[in-house]
């Protein structure tokens, strides 16, 4: 048992918060934290105070990065390390060393890599094809849907809606995603975004984030043709959604330069 | 266990980007004000915070509430990033005054949208002797052990530790009045 007020005005919870305790100190405080709601609560004032005054302390202009450019960078920072992801194949380089005894060594690391990222390529743009396909197709149908089903799908209670923010590009854009995970799929309203400039295409992504890995959910062909409306199918685990706009056909990784909108789910 | 506490544990448990950017909007202007007190440069301070927030999600697994606070964790990830870069020639180059404590750009209030919590704060600031002003502005802004505090300050040690306290809680925001 200890005295509470003795122990606060110690300042040992001052120190704490601002880390300069040693390892058993600061497990010390840890415990009786986890013993004394009191203590628990003037913790967290100390560190309101210390987060109000590092506020208010910055000049009054400077302002941080929208959190859009960090999951960029987080994104960009991940496609430069997908496909190459060398150590994942060391092993397996080691054992063909090994059989195949020197001459292996010129298989260097580079012309591994050639091939790893070329084989990636082929299979992603044949995916990407069907996945445009699709898109077309389920856009062609869609004109055939009634507008009550439409309106059934977005107000269902199975479907989530998803909003894309404006990314640096262009911030006075926005779409919204109506997601139903269980029939796997989604309407897009796509009534924010300006017409796509001759030659371009807007295409669609699927994100997950851990590891950052787009997937594209085709171009949005219909929107070129002034549908604000489109249906696309979605199977998979998303964790964002992002609009870029690309060359016309689509491409097979998304151009991040030119991200107009994106989106957080709230399953992730 | 607090809002902190179950964002944390989401984060570090499920990579949960929610959780991260939550996180981050609890604490990137802070984060952002300790960075900038630092380097005293709003360029360089707006790419550390942005260094500062790659390094969390990276090694977000390292954290442990056992050894302290995610603010304390975040607060020594931003202080150490921008420490660091003060050691750099680019940042050599700017010349900058670096002897500038936490307090300094917090003198025009009225320029600011300004709620009653924050003006009291204010006055409590003005009203802050100039020990506490840098005993503060080292313990929890630069980075000071206890020890690096009292030779900076020349006071006993052990004065360190309860004037942090003093010195604190009478600029303490009053949330249970």
């Amino acid at each position: 048992m200890i005295d509470i007020k003795e122990y606060i005005e110690s300042g040992i919870l001052e120190l704490y918060v601002a880390g300069t305790l040693n390892r058993e100190d600061s497990y010390e405080v840890y415990s009786n934290l986890q013993k004394y709601p009191e203590l628990r609560e003037y913790v967290q004032q100390i560190e309101q105070t210390v987060v109000k005054i590092a506020e208010v302390s910055k000049p009054k202009d400077l302002k941080a990065k929208p959190f859009g450019n960090l999951l960029r960078s987080l994104h960009q920072r991940q496609q430069k390390v997908i496909p190459i992801r060398w150590h994942h194949y060391m092993g397996w380089a080691a054992s063909v060393v090994l059989m195949v005894g020197v001459a292996s060594l010129y298989y260097s690391k580079s012309e591994l890599n050639e091939k790893l990222t070329a084989q990636t390529i082929v299979k992603d743009s044949i995916k990407t094809e069907k996945q445009a396909l699709q898109a077309d197709l389920i856009a062609a149908k869609l004109e055939m849907n009634t507008q009550e089903e439409v309106i059934a799908f977005i107000t269902s209670k199975e479907t989530v809606k998803v909003d894309l923010a404006g990314q640096k590009v262009a911030p006075e854009t926005y779409a919204s995603v109506y997601w139903n995970q269980d029939t796997e799929e989604m309407y897009l309203d796509l009534e924010g975004l300006p017409p796509a400039p001759k030659g371009k295409v807007y295409q669609l992504w699927s994100l997950t984030l851990n590891p950052l890995t787009p997937t594209s959910l085709g171009t949005l062909d219909a929107h070129s043709q002034g549908k604000r409306f489109v249906k696309v199918g979605n199977n998979n685990a998303s964790q964002a959604f992002g609009i870029t706009l690309e060359p016309e056909g689509g491409s097979i990784s998304p151009t991040l330069e030119q991200l107009y909108t994106l989106g957080l789910t709230k399953i992730s | 266990m607090d809002e902190v506490d179950f964002l944390v544990k989401k984060f570090q448990e499920e990579k949960d980007v929610k959780a991260y950017e939550k996180l981050y909007n609890m604490y990137h202007e802070s984060m952002l004000g300790v960075i900038h007190n630092i380097l005293q440069d709003e360029d360089l301070s707006k790419d550390i915070l942005q260094e500062v927030f790659l390094k969390v999600w990276d090694n977000i697994e390292s954290y442990s509430p056992k050894r302290g606070r995610f603010f304390t964790w975040l607060l020594n990830i931003s202080r150490n990033a921008a420490i660091d870069k003060t050691r750099s020639k680019e940042y050599k180059d700017l010349k900058k005054n670096q002897n500038i404590d936490i307090f300094v750009h917090i003198s025009q209030p009225e320029e600011r949208e300004v709620d009653d919590q924050e003006k009291m704060l204010y006055a409590n600031i003005k009203k802050l002797s100039e020990k506490c002003r840098k005993l503060i502005d080292l313990i929890f802004y630069k980075g000071y052990t206890q020890k690096e505090t009292s030779e900076a300050l020349e006071i006993p040690l052990g004065t360190v530790k309860t004037r942090s306290r003093s010195c604190l809680s009478s600029l303490k925001l009053s949330l249970n009045p």
